[in-house]
């Protein structure tokens, strides 16, 4: 033991002496927020942008265009607020939110979201437009080709519009063959937004137009516009035993995040060791190591020191992510924790992590025991990497049919039993089920275990290249004479 | 006194491959032993089977009075045949690791580390990562942490390979030095020389079996010795001397010198008989010169095997 833990000490500061530790380490939540705010900068980076509206079907399109992008702009302020009161004070809240909006418009909503999260609401911007409405250029042309050539420069930047600003996008409608249609001028072939929002405003203005000129009442035609029917969500598995909450979803949606996060911890940390063994393998290291210390102590001291390594950066991560989680999310966060604790998908994840981390670990250790150069690698970790996509490919039908038997029966498989049992965890899988799987893996990892420590006494002061086949002939027991 | 290494009827065969035959041999406490034999005689694997590394197919060895190398394993040094070092560690690092694996406390360790790499001429690089220190000085670290535990028992194989003569000859020092401590020194090599100034006792070793096992004088009686002799003599007669078992002609020492002839004398045979008898019988030789065989002579006639040629200063220069 006393071995064991040095060798663990060893693997754990030879990664944590290194400058590419810390920066993983800082860099994966910077990863993560740059991820998630890449959208909401990009959003900002076009919401700087000016559009004309140039208006040449001789009617009041322009002006009905404007008030319709207005509208979808408040709309957009009420969805935002809905949202932040659904984080942060739960689906009743939203739901009142959004009612109020419905009723009052952005003022009510604003107001009812001061009620119902009053600190999220004394922190709340509603979201800027995306763009800004600018008036056209002067002395523009009444035909159509004319107004368009006389546009391009102003779009391409080679003239300005009278107070020097630059023109970004134009929308000009006219009449084609009678309907309603739109020229819509963008300096960057790739922006979206003015084209979505302009889709969508002009989609809803012609058709509230079509329909007031077969006769409907403009009330009506508000209220059409409006309607939104309530439907309601039912299921016995919810946990009122009836109406399906987003909080009855969360523990189907936190089971799958933690099946994606233990494959990748497992997958980074057997990389880790396979790299480290195979790095000791071809300096000759591991000879040395094994005429100091037994097969065990090696290979367990290596593989409790890269899992050390592995808690070190996950428990400092998932740290980071509940304080900012609790932050920015507090009425989630309370959620997702007593999902995490009341459904014991924590104490879940802890045991099929620990055995799916051993398991693998032991494989990878006992491969990268016989492997001198990354080319030997591939040869001999292709298998098991192949192995390891059945369950990616299969985790996400936990989440929309928890209960498929072809599931069942391959979370009984263990090296996809953690990633696939975890994912289906949230879903209220049979104690019978988890103690099963659990002591299969129980089982099957100790003969894993058994196996790569054979391989890897033999791996480790064995010389030349390895294919499948030889490997495998080294697990069987040596004969005696 | 009890044995320091015990090797008993050891056998091991890789497939049909009998790389070890049936190998008996044993290392007294505070000897050097060597145990020479050409690559492929099976010395590594012998090594390998003593420390654990390996199970022998057949056999019993003890080590420092135990059977299995598990209770044994800190009084033991090893240093593989193929090197190897974290290569970003420093000297001491390394070194200090090693030692702790052993169960030398890791602050007393680097103390020794930093003693045992001074000494080594190592002082200003004990900072620098290996990866940056030449293949000699790496070869000296990495003997360092075979010894710095103080092992009673040193295991070496082919401890000399890849070392320039000069720091083979001051690895030979510390060898010695290891050895004047009380340990016990059982190194492997193919270079003959080493061996001759080193070893107490010599274990020759070919295709897998024992070929000798005993003192180096011991090892070079069992080889001929050459007589050469300058003068006018009749290689008939030469031959039928007793104990000359074969007589050939030899080029002059010098260009237009007298006629030169070598007898081989037969291992054991006394030569002063040989001699006496070459003058009794009226020989007229004007200068004769007696070669003592070397060990790689008797290594020769001992497992009728040929080694590769010993590196010498000159051959390196």
């Amino acid at each position: 033991m006393r071995r064991l833990l040095i060798i663990a000490g060893r693997e754990y500061m030879s990664y944590v002496r290194t400058a590419g530790f810390w920066l993983s380490l800082a860099l994966a939540p910077l990863g993560l927020v740059v991820g998630l705010g890449l959208p909401v900068f990009m959003d900002r980076a076009q919401q700087g942008s000016t559009v004309a509206i140039v208006d040449l079907t001789g009617g009041d399109y322009a002006a009905r265009l404007r008030a319709r992008l207005d509208e979808d702009v408040r709309d957009g302020g009420i969805q935002a607020m809905r949202l932040l009161a659904l984080t942060t004070a739960g689906p009743d809240a939203a739901k009142a939110v959004r009612e109020a909006g419905g009723r009052g418009g952005e003022p009510a909503a604003r107001a009812e979201l001061a009620r119902v999260a009053p600190g999220a609401a004394s922190r709340f911007k509603a979201p800027p437009p995306p763009f800004r409405i600018a008036p056209p250029p002067p002395s523009l042309p009444g035909e159509r080709a004319a107004v368009n050539a006389a546009l391009r420069p102003y779009i391409s930047g080679e003239r300005t519009l009278p107070g020097g600003e630059q023109l970004d996008g134009a929308v000009v409608l006219h009449r084609s063959e009678g309907e309603i249609a739109v020229d819509l001028w963008t300096a960057e072939l790739g922006a979206d937004t003015v084209e979505d929002a302009v889709r969508v405003a002009m989609r809803d203005l012609l058709r509230a137009e079509r329909l007031t000129a077969a006769g409907l009442s403009p009330d009506l035609l508000e209220q059409v516009e409006d309607l939104q029917p309530e439907i309601r969500e039912l299921s016995p598995k919810a946990a009122g035993g009836g109406e399906v909450s987003l909080r009855d979803r969360l523990p189907t949606v936190v089971g799958f995040a933690l099946g994606v996060g233990l494959f990748m911890v497992i997958f980074a940390g057997a990389g880790l060791l396979f790299n480290s063994v195979m790095e000791e393998k071809s300096s000759r290291v591991l000879e040395i190591l094994a005429g100091s210390a037994s097969t065990t102590e090696i290979m367990g001291g290596k593989i409790l020191g890269v899992a050390a390594l592995t808690a070190t950066m996950m428990l400092t991560w998932a740290a980071l992510g509940t304080l900012a989680l609790i932050q920015g999310a507090p009425g989630m966060a309370a959620d997702v924790g007593s999902v995490l604790m009341g459904r014991g998908l924590l104490l879940y994840f802890v045991l099929y992590a620990l055995l799916g981390y051993v398991m693998y670990a032991a494989i990878f250790a006992g491969i990268g025991a016989f492997c001198d150069s990354p080319r030997e690698a591939q040869t001999l970790l292709t298998p098991v990497i192949l192995l390891a996509t059945v369950p990616i490919l299969f985790m996400s039908l936990a989440v929309r049919d928890p209960g498929s038997p072809l599931l069942q029966v391959l979370s009984w498989i263990p090296p996809f039993t953690p990633f696939l049992m975890l994912a289906r965890a949230g879903s209220e899988v049979a104690l019978w089920e988890v103690v099963g799987t659990l002591l299969l893996m129980l089982l099957t990892t100790a003969a894993v275990v058994h196996l790569s420590g054979r391989a890897f006494k033999a791996g480790a002061i064995s010389s030349g290249p390895v294919d499948l086949k030889r490997l495998l002939s080294r697990l069987r027991p040596a004969k005696a004479a | 006194m009890t044995s320091a290494l015990v090797v008993d009827r050891l056998t091991k065969r890789y497939g049909v491959q009998t790389a070890v035959n049936d190998l008996s041999f044993s290392v007294e406490p505070g000897s050097i032993t060597g145990f020479l034999g050409p690559n492929g005689a099976g010395k590594t694997s012998t090594v390998r089977m003593i420390l654990g590394l390996i199970a022998p197919t057949a056999g019993r060895i003890t080590v420092l009075g135990s059977q299995t190398i598990r209770p044994v394993q800190d009084r033991v040094g090893f240093l593989p045949e193929e090197r190897g070092l974290y290569k970003r560690m420093n000297p001491v690092d390394a070194v200090a690791f090693l030692a702790s694996l052993k169960g030398v406390p890791t602050a007393e360790g680097r103390r020794r580390a930093r003693t045992m790499l001074e000494a080594q001429g190592l002082g200003g690089h004990l900072r620098k990562p290996i990866k940056a220190l030449s293949k000699g000085m790496a070869q000296k670290v990495q003997l360092v942490a075979a010894v710095a535990h103080h092992p009673d028992l040193v295991i070496l194989d082919e401890p000399f390979s890849g070392l320039d003569p000069v720091n083979q000859q001051a690895l030979e020092g510390v060898i010695r030095d290891i050895a004047a401590r009380g340990a016990t020194v059982l190194f492997s090599t193919h270079v003959m020389q080493h061996a001759e100034r080193l070893c107490d006792r010599v274990v020759l070793l070919a295709r897998g079996r024992k070929a000798f096992d005993g003192t180096v004088p011991e090892a070079r009686a069992a080889a001929p010795r050459v007589l050469t002799l300058e003068g006018q003599a009749d290689a008939e007669a030469l031959a039928r001397l007793p104990g000359v078992v074969a007589v050939q002609p030899a080029p002059p020492a010098e260009r237009g010198g007298a006629p030169r002839l070598t007898a081989v004398v037969a291992p054991h045979a006394p030569v002063q008989e040989v001699l006496r008898a070459l003058f009794s019988q009226g020989f007229d030789v004007s200068r004769f010169e007696m070669k003592e065989p070397s060990l790689h002579d008797a290594f020769i006639v001992l497992t009728g095997e040929s080694l590769p040629a010993p590196q010498t200063l000159e051959s390196a220069a």
